[in-house]
């Protein structure tokens, strides 16, 4: 009787033990609360296409411009592009001359965003509008010309808009 | 042998800049073949003597001689006017008589630019028979556009647009 007494005894602490020992393994590996994402921005970019500004500066058929900015949330970006262009081109017989205005608006993840050298590599959409204008004048001429004189043509196409969505990545690399 | 890529790509490059040739398929003259009204079944082509063929609204009058089994009318490319009437004064069959046949085609003309070396022209589309003193059944209708081979001047080089049976 006494040797069944300890035996249960025994059993019990043996149990207590496990236990206790799993409580204390438990907080062992309780995990360590992340940081909360910093989504405060820290700067605004503020870009332009220098191509189209050279192209309008150096030709008279051209006129362009484009300003590009973006804003950082952490390792998101929203991105809001705004434009003009207008193009003339003089042809054969007759010109013809297009404009319009557009913006597209979005938003990037930089999906190298603990690199320790800075390299990004940007996946994102945007949402694109714009409205522009075109017009046509030319001249036609038909055989024989005594039956038909030469014609002239003024054909437009006004207020036409286009609305657009696209997905883009591009990847900006420090050490090149 | 270390030539050959700077070779290629000066030959890549120096045939973007080359400019193409202007293939311009845009005509404004219509498609007419005369066949036989009695024998359908042959498809026979028949010679068709025209005194001369009026257009309205025009002080010129076109002639065509000899009889020929297909002719080219030219449309109108005033962009104000959307149909062309035809007057043809025509000398019957059986006798020396002249008789009158009149049709108005309708269409739409659209512009289109080419290239800017080549430059802009019209195209006439969906051509149909507005009014006619012929049997509808002395008429089939072809091809609704009017279009030519750039590459040749010959009556078969443009799109044959109507049948005449006589």
């Amino acid at each position: 009787m006494h040797s069944t007494i300890r035996y249960f005894i025994s059993i019990g602490l043996l149990l207590l033990t496990c236990c206790f020992g799993f409580s204390q393994a438990k907080e062992a590996t309780k995990k360590i609360p992340k940081p909360k994402k910093d989504f405060s921005p820290t700067g605004i970019r503020v870009g332009t296409d220098l191509i189209d500004l050279g192209k309008t500066f150096s030709g008279k058929t051209f006129q362009g411009w484009e300003v590009n900015g973006d804003i950082d949330l952490a390792n998101y970006y929203l991105t809001a592009d705004i434009g003009s262009w207008s193009k003339d081109v003089l042809l054969s017989n007759g010109e013809y001359s297009n404009g319009g205005n557009y913006f597209r608006i979005g938003a990037d993840i930089n999906l190298l965003g603990k690199d320790p050298d800075k390299n990004m590599f940007f996946f994102g959409f945007r949402y694109g509008r714009s409205m522009f204008h075109e017009s046509l004048t030319y001249t036609a001429t038909s055989s024989p010309p005594t039956l038909f004189p030469p014609a002239t043509y003024q054909v437009s196409n006004g207020a036409l808009k286009i609305r657009a969505r696209y997905k883009r990545q591009r990847s900006v690399f420090s050490n090149l | 042998m270390k030539y050959v890529f700077p070779f290629f790509l000066c030959a890549l490059f120096a045939s973007c800049f080359s400019e193409g040739d202007c293939s311009i398929s845009a005509t404004n003259f219509m498609h007419i073949q005369f066949k036989k009204r009695r024998s359908l079944k042959e498809d026979t082509v028949i010679t068709f003597a025209y005194k001369s063929v009026e257009i309205v609204g025009k002080s010129v009058a076109l002639t065509y001689r000899p009889a020929a089994s297909e002719i080219l009318l030219p449309l109108d490319i005033d962009p104000s006017v959307s149909s062309t009437t035809f007057i043809f004064h025509r000398i019957n069959a059986d006798s020396s008589k002249q008789a009158t046949d009149t049709i108005e085609i309708g269409y739409v003309m659209q512009s289109k630019v080419i290239t800017k070396e080549c430059g802009a022209y019209n195209f006439y589309k969906d051509l149909k028979i507005l009014n006619t003193n012929l049997d509808s059944v002395q008429i089939k209708a072809f091809n609704k556009n009017l279009l030519k081979d750039p590459n040749s001047s010959a009556t078969t080089a443009y799109a044959l647009n109507y049948q005449i049976f006589y």
